[in-house]
């Protein structure tokens, strides 16, 4: 027997409201016919035993537990028994009758297999049924079997249908606990980075009272550290920033430049951006940056301004390092240290903005690049 | 003696934060490990400053910070969170918190945050810069939509957050701007208590549309 992972209360409600239905049925055909059957009393018990072993049925199909085999197999005992009784019952008055002692009533038990089993079992039990109909009542007559066809080609239709029926609730189901199992693994996942993260936090302060190797575990734990936070900055902000093939959030792609000596500030929220622009300005960052480390000096330190104003992103990255003369930026236009001018200028100007270079010696090196944000035609 | 209570669900960290602050000469007067524990412990103790963690069994910092702020006006809150996840910091910014410094700050930041706190100073990092200066910007499109009138930063606020947000200290911001040490001070004051009277009238629009319609 099928085990029954899915249980559709409405399948239940459905069917009983059917097989109360057939009951009435049966009870007020076999009623009218009560006068003129050959075994009176012998009609009005198969009409008891309907009625009552229609209640403990339904009793038993109400709930999976009580669901056995031993009930489907009583169920279809009992029709088949009836349906091969009922001719002799009835008696010859009703000999070219089509409609059994059980009348409809007779489709209950396998149309409960093919609700509960399977639906082969249901079509095998219907055939069955159907067959007996057919050789008791010694109906000859193909045309009029259009009853019992339609009785199995039901039983297998209704199967059928509802096992996909519980196989789409199955993978609703699953979908939900996936998603509630995700969600939950989020919150677990905040409580532990933010644990390590505090413990980090803690090596970077305590270390450095333990000498050298001290401070290089400190530096350890501070590197370890940006990294975590990085991914934990914006829970609503896409790793990476790519929001779907056409768009990126470029302040989640900036936030990825992120190091010791390097700080992002960004507005809150997502800055959703055309992805080949937001491509195009994370790029100039990185050769910016690049430049910082080369050239700026061991202890320089790099801070990059990500702002929306307006229709115009401005991204500035200044640094503290060495800095320079505006005109060597102008005359080295080619190679080396102030090489990257021409490349940022080229990019800025393929986009539609501009950008400004501020320099002077001892006091670092700042550009602020500022683009449209949507693609000007 | 400037009384300081400190908030934060990790012994190790209230421990070393505690000590240090000791050494440097503050007095800690409480300490909590929990949401709950921070109301109650703050209006018997009645610290200067409260120095929170944002990430704490609830309710959490940026709850806290609110509520205790309605019941004592007077405290200064210094934020301090090991993720700095950004809406975070910016509600407890909102709900009145004076500054906020990552947890990894160095242990010399940190005694200068809460004394600066303690003065009654603003304490930025450029990450909360950036963060109010979007804020803003995001305040002013949505007035303008509506056609009312917004919160708005004057032109010197925009720039003196500009350079917070771009690393400058405010020595090198008086410096760059040609104004006093003071000066900058009160820029980034004024723009905090803008940011903070705008959340307190927008709470109270909120409340007054809720009123409205719950009488409709």
């Amino acid at each position: 027997m099928a085990a029954e992972v899915v249980e559709v209360r409405e399948v239940f409600r459905g069917y009983a409201a059917v097989r109360l239905a057939a009951v009435l049925y049966v009870v007020v055909v076999d009623a009218a016919r009560l006068p003129s059957a050959a075994h009176p009393l012998l009609l009005g018990i198969v009409m008891m035993v309907v009625v009552v072993w229609t209640v403990l049925a339904l009793w038993c199909y109400a709930v999976p537990a009580r669901r056995r085999p031993w009930v489907f197999a009583t169920d279809l005992g009992l029709t088949l028994v009836l349906v091969l009784a009922g001719p002799a019952v009835l008696g010859p008055a009703h000999a070219g009758t089509h409609l059994s002692v059980v009348a409809l009533w007779l489709a209950s038990a396998a149309m409960a297999l093919t609700l509960w089993v399977s639906w082969v079992w249901g079509t095998l039990a219907a055939l069955l049924t159907a067959a007996l109909d057919v050789v008791a009542s010694a109906n000859t007559d193909v045309t009029t079997w259009d009853g019992e066809i339609g009785f199995v080609l039901l039983t297998g239709a209704v199967g059928f249908l509802v096992s996909t029926l519980r196989r789409s609730v199955r993978e609703r189901d699953t979908v939900i606990a996936e998603a509630a199992a995700v969600q939950e693994r989020e919150r677990l996942a905040r409580v532990v980075h933010d644990g390590v993260l505090q413990v980090l936090a803690l090596v970077e302060r305590q270390a450095p009272a333990f000498g050298v190797r001290g401070e290089r575990l400190a530096a350890a734990a501070q590197e370890q550290e940006i990294a975590l936070r990085r991914l934990l900055l914006d829970s609503d902000r896409p790793p990476g920033g790519r929001i779907d093939t056409t768009h990126t959030d470029l302040a989640a792609m900036l936030d990825r430049h992120s190091s010791p000596t390097v700080t992002i500030s960004t507005p809150g929220g997502q800055v959703v951006v055309d992805a080949e622009r937001a491509a195009e300005v994370d790029q100039a960052v990185s050769e910016v940056l690049t430049n910082v480390r080369r050239h700026a000096g061991p202890t320089a330190r790099a801070w990059v301004l990500l702002e929306r104003d307006g229709d115009e992103l401005v991204v500035s990255i200044r640094d503290n390092g060495v800095g320079g003369e505006r005109d060597d930026f102008e005359d080295a236009a080619e190679r080396g240290r102030f090489g990257v001018r021409h490349s940022i200028l080229g990019r800025l100007r393929d986009l539609g903005g501009t950008a400004i270079l501020r320099t002077a010696p001892g006091r670092g090196v700042e550009w602020e690049l500022r683009l449209p944000e949507e693609v000007r035609r | 003696m400037t009384r300081v209570m400190l908030v934060d669900d990790h012994p190790m960290w209230l421990e070393a934060l505690g000590s240090d602050l000791e050494e440097a000469g503050f007095e800690v007067v409480a300490t909590a490990t929990n949401g709950a524990e921070v109301l109650r412990r703050a209006r018997a103790t009645r610290p200067d400053v409260v120095v929170m963690d944002l990430q704490i069994p609830g309710p959490d910092g940026a709850s806290c910070t609110e509520e205790l702020l309605r019941v004592l006006p007077e405290t200064r809150v210094l934020v301090i969170s090991a993720s700095g996840e950004r809406a975070d910091v910016l509600r407890a910014v909102k709900a009145g918190a004076r500054g906020y410094l990552v947890k990894s700050a160095s242990p010399e930041e940190l005694m200068d945050g809460v004394r600066r706190t303690a003065e009654g100073d603003a304490v930025f990092t450029p990450g909360l810069a950036g963060l109010v200066l979007g804020e803003f910007r995001r305040m002013v499109s949505r007035a303008e939509e509506h056609d009312d009138q917004g919160p708005a930063l004057t032109a010197r606020e925009v720039e003196v957050l500009r350079l917070v947000a771009k690393g400058m200290a405010y020595r090198e911001i008086a410096d760059t701007l040609y104004v006093s040490h003071r000066t900058v001070q009160n820029h980034v004051q004024n723009v905090l208590r803008k940011l903070q009277l705008h959340n307190r009238v927008e709470l109270a629009l909120y409340a007054i549309e809720r009123g409205i319609s719950a009488r409709d």
